[in-house]
């Protein structure tokens, strides 16, 4: 045997060589005086550093003993119910992507409400919101966006995201030639409807991600013009940061489907073209956000500011499960909605009403594994449900 | 001679099966496992590197946390319990760095050089307490994948679990374990200009 690396002679110190190994250089070693020295000044090092890292050692704890006390302790620490954000997003395209902001920029605001004077170790960690399920508000951001008086606050708080927001992530909208390819360029597997037998096409929507610190005095500015000069921002909301991920998403089209940016926002394109199907299938965005904050009287002011008076809102929010639920406001146009299961799952079914000679429409939308699904179309909406169990 | 340096071989972790899902989340049921199985040693392991059992459970809940709240990069959904001892491990890291800078841990450990000497009650005690504040600042100071190793395999981790944590080759990890321990040292003589005897 050859003299044995440092490494080696290393492992042989800590008992780390199988029995052949040991007894080979064993036998090497009582031969190799030069080895012999290295192991000897080598073992003295490592038994000089382990006694003294062995010195570090202090008493254990009751919840190091016993884990299952650790993780319960853990549970408790987790934020609470009341610490995820309200999606007001619905995921079609974006005709909604004013509604999105607008409740974003609502709900920024309310978390300014809640921020105590000091913050404990708990506090200094972020919570990070995701969507488990969805629920229905009806709430008409559209409306809003399209009247003067509601409007002005409203689009000032856009501008306050876009010009405060520090774009980390904008990535342009692609397309895909195959199932395998989409969920490649995803990042998730995408899913398709067994039902449908012909081609569908494949869009896959940009990543984006970004952050954005609160300028208090403009926020309160904000609320001081939109008529709720009763709610008073502290001084500790100026400089508190707000990051946002939103992963890549896949629309799945079947049939004759318009391309996304040849959607437009008027009446007659909130309802796709007669034979278009699309399937909406996104990961869950990510909102990270000082996790002291009481996110239930933070979706109240939203809804207050929004229109509802105080009870109402103060009603709804004590119905939903704000931890990880997707809120979908229902539009202007939807004549009907109702509550319906997909193999299992909880959704929604939102019936859009016959307008300008057009046929009825209906989206249907519902979480499976952290994976936002939506499903809109041309067709009797009880087709809908079978239609979105067959995805494989 | 060598099998006063010989050290019992570690128990190793058993294996585990995660299931990650396809948004890149660690599932309730594998959370539950990888915690149960990983926070005694993880405690331990910090435990040592702060001295202080509450600092070290707060600092294992913040990288559970982050485990639990994280979107896994594809990198690290192969082995997520190294990638959260690392996390954690850094985390602590950078604790004992920030009490270094921010408390009066450097210099009570530079003025414990003069004063170690005095005969008093629970002198032993007194020793080893200084010794610890000592050995914590050479940690904080030395390069963080040789505290790394170094806390590791003095809580008691295998060759194969280190290899595994630090996503290392196992034939390097003596090199390492070799490096870290000379790093080590030098870092402790630069500081207090002696040899801890114990």
């Amino acid at each position: 045997m050859n003299c044995p690396t440092d490494s080696t002679l290393r492992a042989y110190i800590d008992a780390e060589l199988n029995p052949l190994e040991i007894s080979e250089l064993k036998n090497h070693i009582q031969t190799c005086p030069a080895c012999q020295a290295r192991l000897q000044a080598m073992s003295a090092t490592a038994l000089h550093v382990g006694s003294q890292l062995a010195s570090l050692d202090v008493p254990l704890s009751a919840s190091e003993m016993n884990p299952q006390i650790a993780l319960a302790r853990f549970r408790a620490s987790l934020p609470a119910p009341e610490e995820r954000l309200p999606f007001f997003a619905l995921i079609f395209a974006r005709r909604t992507r004013f509604a999105w902001a607008a409740s974003f920029a609502v709900a920024v605001l309310a978390i300014s409400l809640m921020f105590p004077a000091t913050r404990s170790f708990a506090q200094r960690l972020l919570a990070t919101l995701r969507v488990e399920r969805v629920q229905t508000v009806s709430l008409d951001f559209e409306a809003m966006s399209n009247s003067g008086s509601s409007r002005q606050p409203l689009d000032a708080l856009a501008k306050l995201l876009s010009d405060n927001a520090v774009v980390t992530t904008n990535e342009k909208v692609s397309s895909a030639d195959s199932q395998s390819a989409a969920s490649q360029a995803a990042g998730f597997p995408v899913r398709l409807l067994s039902n449908r037998t012909d081609e569908p096409t494949f869009e896959i929507s940009g990543a984006h991600a970004f952050h954005l610190t609160l300028n208090r005095s403009r926020l309160q500015d904000i609320l001081d013009q939109a008529g709720r000069p009763d709610l008073i921002l502290p001084a500790t909301l100026d400089g508190a940061q707000v990051s946002v991920q939103i992963p890549r998403a896949v629309a799945v089209k079947y049939g004759a489907c318009k391309k996304q940016d040849q959607e437009s926002t008027d009446q007659a394109s909130t309802t796709p073209a007669n034979s278009c199907l699309v399937l909406i299938q996104a990961p869950s965005p990510l909102i990270n956000v000082p996790s002291d904050l009481n996110i239930q009287q933070l979706a109240e002011i939203g809804l207050q500011f929004a229109g509802w008076n105080a009870v109402k809102a103060r009603e709804y929010c004590q119905s939903v499960d704000w931890k990880s639920t997707l809120v979908v406001p229902i539009p202007h146009n939807v004549q009907s909605y109702e509550t319906v299961y997909i193999n299992g799952v909880r959704g929604t079914l939102m019936h859009f009403a016959n307008s300008n000679g057009q046929r009825p429409a209906f989206a249907l939308v519902w979480v499976d594994h952290e994976i936002i699904y939506g499903l809109t179309g041309k067709d009797e909406a009880s087709s809908a449900v079978q239609l979105a169990s067959s995805l494989q | 001679m060598l099998e006063g340096v010989l050290e019992t071989l570690p128990k190793t972790a058993p294996p585990m099966t995660t299931s990650v899902l396809a948004s890149g989340r660690l599932s309730s049921q594998s959370f539950e496992e990888l915690f149960l199985s990983t926070y005694p040693r993880l405690v331990s392991l910090l435990r040592r590197m702060l001295g202080e059992s509450g600092r070290a459970e707060e600092i294992a809940n913040e990288a559970f946390l982050k485990l639990h709240s994280t979107v896994l990069p594809p990198s690290a959904r192969a082995n997520i319990r190294g990638w959260l001892y690392r996390t954690a491990m850094n985390l602590g890291i950078d604790d004992l760095r920030a009490r270094a800078r921010h408390s009066r841990v450097a210099q009570e450990a530079s003025q414990a050089v003069s004063s170690s000497g005095q005969p008093e009650t629970g002198l032993q005690l007194l020793l080893r307490q200084e010794t610890q504040k000592r050995v914590r600042l050479a940690i904080s100071h030395i390069k963080p994948e040789w505290a790394q190793i170094l806390l590791l395999r003095a809580s008691g981790h295998s060759y194969k679990e280190i290899a595994s944590h630090l996503e290392v080759s196992l034939s390097s990890v003596g090199t390492l374990l070799i490096r870290a321990e000379a790093g080590f040292e030098k870092c402790y003589l630069e500081l207090f200009g002696e040899k801890e005897v114990l």
